[in-house]
């Protein structure tokens, strides 16, 4: 009987008591290896964090991208405010300056009871500790009508950087003067919870200068969003929002805008708010867990993958930790800024883990700033604990407040640059 | 019995214990080195910033950290997110980060 079998047969916690010490033992004995499967912003803080917590331990990120496309600021090149180049950044520093071995390849295959994943490429790896970033991926045929085949030809969604950013932006160029620009935005929850809306914004100072007739509808699945008051003040002050002549139109559910079917090839959605025929549709679809987590078996009924709050192991498969915009994270959104802050917390759990320690209290934070324009920037900050295995918003901080200086807004849109640039190399450098 | 070395080491965390106005000094905190890498997103790893309107955190004046966020968190000084945040912080984190950051060279 193996140690395995051992903890098996005598259920969890009995084990871990009698097993501590010569546990203990083999973790000081052995290298650790820690694999990480998916490069994104959860996936890279947490490679480059467990080499900083964690110095002697051996640590593999499988990705399949050799460069990596931020969300964050692709509306900036939707409207062509900064280029698909300035968002991509690649594994080197991580490679280099962290010694981490970046594998380009897929998780085909997964046993959770020899701790292995299966590659694409052929061959496994063994884990001591799995980190899971799957990010999200997307719900097709939500409403009758929309498929992946529409997403991928005629109705972007944009919501993940690259090539269907490319899409939208040459959609959008191509639109003729006085034209009608139709976003669907998705139900919660889902990555990037003001994205909708920055976007839209972003899209309508851009008709500002090259189509000045054109217009903005926004179908929602909801009755609110984050940053709605900032967002709503700068569209009254920027787009003309609620008068007769705004180009922003946001039709909430309660006033019909959740979508009940797509007539993908005339660029139509009909919704109970009528029936909308537009120049491009953004369709943004409702999403779920990245397909790895489902593969994986690490997902819920909901389609996110449930975790420890305090150390992101998840409740269905043990030694696996789930990071970022596929985990369940209450009161936290599905941010860049969450799967960086997360990615911290999980590494501490892990280090301290393989330490023979319980793992440290947690402390989480969310920051994002949005563009209402170029000029103009709103923005949350939030801090997080966790209080009875569940992520609590701190009450006091919040949205950007609305004050009649210009500095704000202003102060905002640079930080908002600033930031990504910092962030970034956080992540990744 | 308490020993009077392990009551030394207790006085600081009685000390913050019944320091007013601190809501969740009960709640075990984040080591500096936790809450400082969730700065880091912002502030850069380990507190250095490049070039930025964020400043460098790294091997900032202790005193100087803890005055900053607490005027933050007091409304005393206006910035564009930092008394947004500094409110999610009690006295004894505030000192855990200002540690943490004033030793890092």
């Amino acid at each position: 009987m193996n140690r395995r079998e051992l903890l098996k047969a005598l259920g969890a916690g009995g084990a871990l008591a009698l097993l501590n010490a010569p546990a203990m033992a083999a973790a000081k004995n052995k290298t650790a290896h820690i694999v990480i499967v998916g490069g994104g912003i959860g996936g890279a803080t947490a490679a480059k964090y467990l080499r900083l917590a964690a110095p002697g331990v051996k640590i593999t990120l499988v990705e399949p991208v050799k460069r990596f496309i931020t969300c964050l600021r692709s509306n900036d090149v939707a409207v062509g405010h900064m280029t698909l180049d300035d968002i991509t950044f690649t594994y080197d520093a991580l490679r280099a300056r962290y010694k981490i071995n970046v594998v380009h390849d897929r998780v085909i295959g997964f046993d959770p009871d020899k701790k292995t994943v299966q590659l694409d490429a052929g061959g496994k790896l063994a884990y001591d500790k799995l980190v899971v970033s799957p990010g999200i991926d997307f719900i097709y045929g939500d409403v009758e009508g929309y498929t992946r085949e529409a997403a991928e030809t005629t109705l972007p969604h944009a919501w993940k950087a690259g090539p269907q950013t490319l899409l939208l932006k040459k959609q959008l160029e191509a639109m003729p003067q006085g034209g009608t620009f139709l976003m669907v935005a998705p139900p919660n929850p889902f990555r990037c919870p003001p994205g909708p809306y920055e976007r839209a914004s972003l899209i309508a100072e851009w008709f500002q200068k090259h189509n000045p007739r054109a217009k903005v509808i926004i179908l929602d699945h909801k009755d609110a969003f984050t940053k709605d008051v900032p967002f709503k003040k700068a569209w009254e002050r920027l787009y003309g929002f609620n008068t007769p002549n705004s180009m922003i139109e946001w039709i909430p559910a309660a006033k019909g805008g959740t979508p009940k079917r797509v007539d993908a090839a005339n660029r139509t959605v009909i919704a109970a708010a009528g029936t909308f025929k537009a120049d491009v549709v953004n369709y943004i679809s409702p999403q779920r867990a990245g397909t790895v987590a489902f593969r994986m078996g690490l997902t819920n009924r909901e389609g996110w993958c449930p975790v420890n709050r305090r150390t992101f192991e998840s409740e269905i498969v043990r030694d696996v930790h789930v990071i970022g915009d596929a985990c369940v994270g209450d009161s936290m959104p599905k941010s860049g800024y969450s799967a960086n802050s997360q990615a911290k917390v999980a590494v501490q759990a892990i280090a301290d883990m393989l330490a023979g320690k319980t793992p440290g209290e947690p402390s989480m934070i969310n920051v994002c700033y949005s563009l209402a324009g170029q000029d103009y920037g709103v923005s949350i900050a939030d801090i997080f604990k966790v209080v009875d295995n569940r992520i609590v918003k701190l009450p006091a901080s919040g949205v950007s407040p609305i004050t009649d200086s210009p500095a704000q807004p202003l102060l905002e849109a640079v930080y908002q640059r600033n930031w990504h640039r910092t962030f970034a190399n956080d992540c990744f450098a | 019995m308490l020993k009077i070395k392990n009551l030394r080491r207790l006085l600081p965390a009685l000390a913050f214990a019944l320091l007013p106005g601190m809501a969740t000094a009960q709640q075990a905190i984040a080591t500096g080195k936790m809450l400082g890498n969730t700065c880091a997103s912002c502030h850069g790893t380990h507190g250095k910033s490049f070039d930025e309107y964020m400043p460098s955190l790294a091997g900032i004046d202790r005193q100087q950290l803890i005055r900053s966020m607490t005027d933050y968190r007091e409304d005393r000084r206006v910035s564009v997110v930092m008394n947004r945040i500094a409110k999610g912080y009690n006295d004894a984190e505030i000192a855990a980060v200002a540690d943490y950051f004033s030793k890092i060279k």
